[in-house]
């Protein structure tokens, strides 16, 4: 049978990849876009609190079991999958990080 | 703007670096001799920690590492330096410990010192969310039982961090797995970047709050909604109103009871403030305080006590089973009889999320509505001898089951409808949609040409683009400067239009293992408000994401059509009722 769905975790990441949009979004005023980086960070700890948490415990404890992560034979693609996503979100969020920087600075000058 | 290091401090700021740190921040921090410790102290998870090498130009063997932990629990993160007029300079907390680490040093006997930051992040253990079967739920639980609380899942360093150093602390951590060793920048903890000081030449908002026509002329909220109906939409709709329905509930001499559910509360909560106040005045005030809400417990937990020295009824709930409904009904002598009102609400009852998150509130006294309310507070006090309560709404579908079944036979309704051939649609408005049952229902429906339209914020487990959907299973999500909270079912019913709003979002742990409320709403004008809404969020084509099986989260594209970013054209769309 065809893939008819969307690993949870996968899709809240694309979520979280979402706010990363908006933080990129030179449309949004500055003060927002640090806030947008602010509230994709506080996210991303809360899924690493709960859900990488609970997908690292499935590895240890359910080697043997008949595992059913949510939608997905196999937690053990889905963790790569995140970390995958994770590192690549991460450096989209340098990248953000690094472009704010350097537009307040060119704030500062404009202000004189 | 510029946000200086230690390093790019001029004398004068230098000078002050070193004041503020040992009148500010000398007596919050304590640095650990890690090596001197047997057992690796217990490091603090949302904490972030400056490791620290101390090393000597004479002798390159000898080294000593440390570790201190950044107070911004009790200080701010940001801290805005003397500079010349026009500019504004920052510089941050961890820099100014860092630029001062040879004073605190100074006992020892080292001239050189380095430091890098790092963090750890532990598994909570607190929600397993019910997504996976139970079976292995308990199984999980049971192993988990034999394990130390909280091992740590991630640790994020400093890319540039001493080998050496980064070796020992891995070394003294113990993780569930390697690959969640991750290097990154210099900043950390971009958490605290939410209170950025706010320096920035002040932009004008197009956002202002508006009050609700309905309390335009009157001095009283309670009056109204005696009469009528009144939808409330937050933000852009002021959460003051709900504050004063209970005020003056705990005001008024004919208010004999005040019911209500809270899972979320504001940190000097008003809503709580009014229900002292209401007990105080002798009305019996029953709380169902939910302390199972996530990050929340302890926040909970603390009221729980305040409320109970107040002679305040506090619910707990039911085991296995989080109370997620946002609900309250008030009795009220009217003469001879007693009349109810209260509401339902899709948002936490907290007055500071109000004024980001998109939710609604329906106020209203309609008396099924708020017969239901009361099965509910009746179910939650004593579950096990009113199981069956719930069962009897006649208006409110509540979860766990009844909501399950009701969608079903909506959805089976609209497919009816299409394979007669006549329009079929629904708009679903959610946070998220991962439930396998349903959306093999939408499925379903959508291949029987049932067009349905899909608002969802966060997670969505569908494929939009599965052979035989096309055309009639569209998605979007909309992520702007406001937080979409609100859930809102459309069916559009054979033109019967069936419209609600609802706490649940369609995941198992939703329908199945919490008690949540879905409010219909059949006032013809607030049908109308809310259908409104909906259009305007699904039109929305600045703001809005394509949901698509390969989660490109394009923007929806605009067409050349004119801009509508949705969270604004609401805002123009209810000032207009003014």
């Amino acid at each position: 049978m065809k893939k008819r769905f969307i690993v949870r975790d996968i899709s809240w990441l694309s979520f979280n990849g979402r706010v990363l949009q908006e933080a990129a979004d030179k449309s949004v005023p500055l003060k927002e876009r640090i806030r947008f980086l602010g509230i994709f960070s506080n996210n991303l700890d809360e899924f690493f609190r709960v859900r990488v948490a609970t997908i690292s415990r499935m590895l240890e404890f359910g080697r043997k079991a008949d595992l059913k992560m949510h939608m997905e034979k196999n937690p053990k693609r889905i963790m790569e999958e995140i970390h995958q996503i994770v590192l690549l979100q991460q450096n989209e969020f340098n990248r953000i990080w690094n472009e704010i920087i350097v537009e307040m600075k060119r704030n500062n000058v404009h202000q004189n | 703007m510029f946000i200086k290091t230690e390093k790019q401090l001029n004398a004068t700021q230098q000078k002050f670096v070193k004041e503020y740190f040992d009148a500010e921040v000398r007596s919050n921090i304590i640095p650990l001799m890690i090596e001197s410790i047997p057992e690796f102290p217990n490091l603090r998870d949302k904490s972030i920690y400056l490791a620290v090498q101390m090393s000597s130009a004479t002798n390159a063997y000898q080294h000593k590492f440390a570790v201190i932990e950044i107070p911004t629990r009790v200080m701010n993160r940001f801290v805005i330096l003397p500079s010349v007029a026009n500019q504004t300079q920052i510089i941050l907390l961890e820099d100014v410990i860092r630029f001062n680490l040879k004073y605190i040093f100074a006992h020892m006997d080292f001239d050189q010192f380095d430091a890098w930051i790092f963090k750890v992040t532990r598994d909570a253990e607190i929600d397993l969310d019910n997504d996976v079967n139970t079976s292995l739920i308990q199984k999980i639980e049971a192993g988990l039982k034999k394990r130390r609380k909280g091992k740590t899942v991630r640790l994020v360093y400093d890319k540039e961090m001493d080998a050496r150093l980064l070796g020992y602390l891995f070394k003294r951590q113990e993780l569930i797995s390697k690959d969640n060793v991750i290097p990154g920048g210099r900043i950390h903890n971009f958490r605290d970047f939410m209170d950025f000081p706010n320096v920035f030449p002040q932009q004008k908002s197009e956002r202002k709050i508006i009050t609700h026509t309905a309390f335009k002329d009157t001095p009283r909220v309670t009056d109204v909604v005696l009469k009528k109906d009144v939808l409330l939409s937050f933000p852009y709709h002021s959460f003051d109103a709900v504050i004063d329905l209970l005020r003056e509930a705990a005001m008024d001499a004919d208010v004999q009871s005040i019911q209500i559910t809270a899972y979320r509360l504001a940190s000097n909560s008003k809503v709580m403030n009014a229900l002292i106040n209401a007990a105080r005045n002798g009305k019996q005030v029953t709380v169902m305080l939910e302390l199972r809400a996530r990050f929340d417990e302890e926040a909970n937990l603390f009221w729980k006590n305040i409320l109970e020295e107040e002679g305040i009824k506090v619910l707990l709930g039911i085991p296995e089973m989080k109370v997620h409904a946002k609900i309250c009904v008030i009795k009220k002598k009217v003469g001879n009889r007693s009349k109810k009102y209260g509401f339902v609400s899709t948002g936490n009852l907290n007055e500071k999320t109000s004024k980001i998150y998109l939710d609604f509130c329906l106020l209203t006294s309609n008396a099924p509505i708020m017969a239901d309310v009361e099965r509910i507070f009746k179910y939650l006090e004593n579950h096990k001898e009113h199981e069956k309560v719930i069962n009897e709404c006649t208006q409110l579908i509540t979860c766990p089951t009844n909501l399950r079944t009701k969608i079903t036979e909506l959805i089976e309704f609209e497919i009816k409808q299409a394979k007669k051939g006549k329009h079929a649609e629904m708009i679903l408005k959610m946070n998220s949609l991962s439930d396998e049952i349903l959306i093999e229902q939408l499925y379903a429906a959508a291949k029987q040409g049932v067009n349905i339209k899909l608002i969802v914020r966060g997670i969505f487990c569908m494929m939009t683009d599965l052979p035989k959907l096309k055309h009639h299973l569209q998605a979007i999500s909309i992520v702007d400067e406001y937080l979409e909270h609100a859930r809102v079912f459309e069916f559009h019913h054979g033109g019967d239009e069936k419209i609600f709003i609802s706490s649940a979002d369609w995941m198992v742990r939703n329908l199945d293992h919490r008690v949540e409320a879905t409010c219909p709403i059949n006032n013809s004008s607030l049908k109308k408000e809310l259908k409104e809404i909906l259009r305007l969020q699904w039109h929305d084509n600045v703001k809005a994401r394509v949901l698509d099986n390969h989660l490109s989260n394009d923007y929806k594209p605009n067409d050349g059509q004119k801009k509508n970013r949705s969270q604004v054209e609401i805002m123009k769309y209810l000032a207009t009722k003014n």
